[in-house]
């Protein structure tokens, strides 16, 4: 249920989000290349920038204020209902029941929605740099996949991985430290939307910077 | 003497620097029933909380069915936690579940339970019956009404058969038929499953109703055990709680006969009712 809700939920918007960044990269870097008349490379940059950078940052920037909030909201009406105390009471772990489930969803679909958000960003690229730059398909695709390598697809998976861990644990951290009935609920939403989307782009600095180092 | 299943000694607690119990000791035997009585925010709560380790104290000790839960981790609690049946203010019921699932989750979620399928069905229904809602195995809390969740509650809260009940304010926010009908419920627990209970409130109607009423199987409904204007004391003990600290302990006799500015504020003195009146179903020799 809860890889439904996060994973299958988020589809749609973590595709047009990926089309769009695909668009607009291409777009953008059709113009500066153009200055050196290296059109026919804007594969490469769209490719490198989507795969390291815009898909995995992007879409757990959207995980984090869909799911981030939704988890948040979630635990903390539950919290505020005294539905966490009722299933201490009754002699079950709550870290077991709801923590550990959507850490797991997350972790799993984070991936995946990263790597579909890249996909539909390169195909979105395609269709600007065929229709409006004047590339070939192949052309824009060959650059495209060549200028790729390991380095770049286990960080382009990596990172969601670790960003998901840290969405699922901030939203769940603030859910579970709701205080004060409905008012708190919203304050703790809020606040793991904040906290989350901060820690994406600390995190995308670090790991970043290990990749980089590694080269 | 048997011993204790639930005690308190000097037990203290601070949220910050604010002092929101102190020095709060007693102890409930077997078959006893306390009334814990006081304004809101003077520590009832609080007080179940802590005989279940949501919450640990700062000072003092706390003892359940023999063990001295007060530094004891939260996964050593569970298996002592199933023995405890606790009805929340609001009921405690997830939302995401059906009332057959609120009410089956401890027998289907607890380590030691080794019940199957077919018997989890079974006493669930059975435990709905008990509360006379088992009609509403299929729907949800939010489809019922605020008696109707605190009915379901109870049932979840007895489905294991505890030794230990714990009711937190069963009667808050509701109109006085629907009161009694749950104060009846709590009556019959007790009765009928011989459980030691623990009921935190601040109605004085509660209380009284919990050491003169008894359940009569015959008739499915209570009785008084004791002519109007006598008392009944079913092994009932009030207690008065004023600003987390214990001000009064005693039976309903002393209770009213307490001359506390504060204590004697909880005390209604209720007339016996009208000759006919249906009410309470009046007194019935034993």
């Amino acid at each position: 249920m809860q890889m439904d809700s996060i994973g299958v939920g988020s589809l749609p918007i973590v595709a047009l989000i990926g089309a769009f960044s695909g668009i607009v990269m291409t777009l953008q870097m059709s113009r500066a290349l153009s200055t050196y008349g290296a059109t026919s490379q804007t594969g490469q940059v769209v490719s490198i920038s989507i795969i390291r950078e815009l898909g995995p940052v992007l879409t757990a920037l959207l995980v984090a204020g869909r799911n981030a909030s939704g988890i948040a909201s979630e635990l903390g009406s539950m919290k505020v209902t005294e539905q966490i105390d009722a299933m201490r009471a009754l002699g079950t772990d709550p870290i077991q029941k709801l923590v550990v489930p959507r850490l797991m969803a997350t972790a799993f679909m984070q991936p995946l929605l990263t790597a579909i958000a890249d996909f539909v960003g390169l195909i979105g690229g395609l269709l600007i740099a065929v229709s409006v730059i004047g590339n070939t398909a192949n052309q824009y695709w060959t650059s495209a996949i060549d200028v790729l390598e390991l380095n770049d697809m286990v960080q382009g998976l990596l990172k969601p991985f670790v960003f998901a861990i840290v969405i699922s644990l901030v939203g769940c951290f603030y859910g579970m430290r709701t205080s004060g009935g409905t008012q708190g609920v919203g304050l703790a939403t809020t606040k793991a939307v904040v906290v989350a989307s901060v820690w994406v782009f600390v995190l995308d600095v670090l790991v970043t910077q290990i990749f980089v180092s590694l080269q | 003497m048997a011993e204790p299943i639930l005690e308190y000694s000097n037990v203290g607690l601070s949220f910050d620097d604010k002092r929101v119990l102190s020095g709060v000791s007693f102890s409930v035997l077997p078959g006893d029933t306390y009334i814990l009585l006081g304004a809101a925010g003077s520590g009832k709560t609080l007080l179940l909380k802590l005989a279940i380790s949501l919450l640990q104290c700062d000072e003092g000790s706390i003892r359940l069915l023999g063990r001295d839960i007060t530094r004891l981790r939260e996964s050593e609690m569970f298996d002592l936690r199933a023995e405890v049946g606790i009805l929340f203010q609001e009921g405690g019921l997830f939302d995401s579940l059906t009332i057959a699932e609120n009410v089956g989750y401890p027998l289907r979620n607890q380590k030691n339970s080794n019940t199957n399928e077919d018997q989890i069905e079974a006493r669930v229904k059975a435990s709905l019956d008990f509360v006379e809602l088992g009609h509403t195995l299929d729907k949800f809390p939010s489809e019922l009404s605020g008696g109707m969740r605190r009915r379901v509650g109870i049932a979840r809260a007895s489905v294991t058969n505890p030794k230990l009940s714990l009711y937190d304010s069963p009667t808050a926010g509701l109109d006085p038929i629907t009161a009694h009908t749950i104060m009846s419920l709590i009556v019959k627990e007790r009765e009928i499953r011989h459980t030691t209970t623990v009921l935190v409130t601040h109605r004085y109607q509660d209380g009284a109703m919990m050491a003169n009423y008894r359940w009569d199987k015959n008739r499915n409904t209570v009785y008084r055990a004791a002519p109007w204007g006598e008392y009944a004391n079913l092994r009932t003990t009030f207690l008065v709680m004023n600003e987390g600290r214990n001000v009064f302990r005693g039976t309903q006799q002393e209770l009213e006969a307490c001359r506390d500015p504060y204590v004697s504020q909880f005390v209604l003195r209720q007339p016996a009712p009208k000759p006919g009146a249906e009410l309470y179903q009046g007194y019935l020799p034993a």
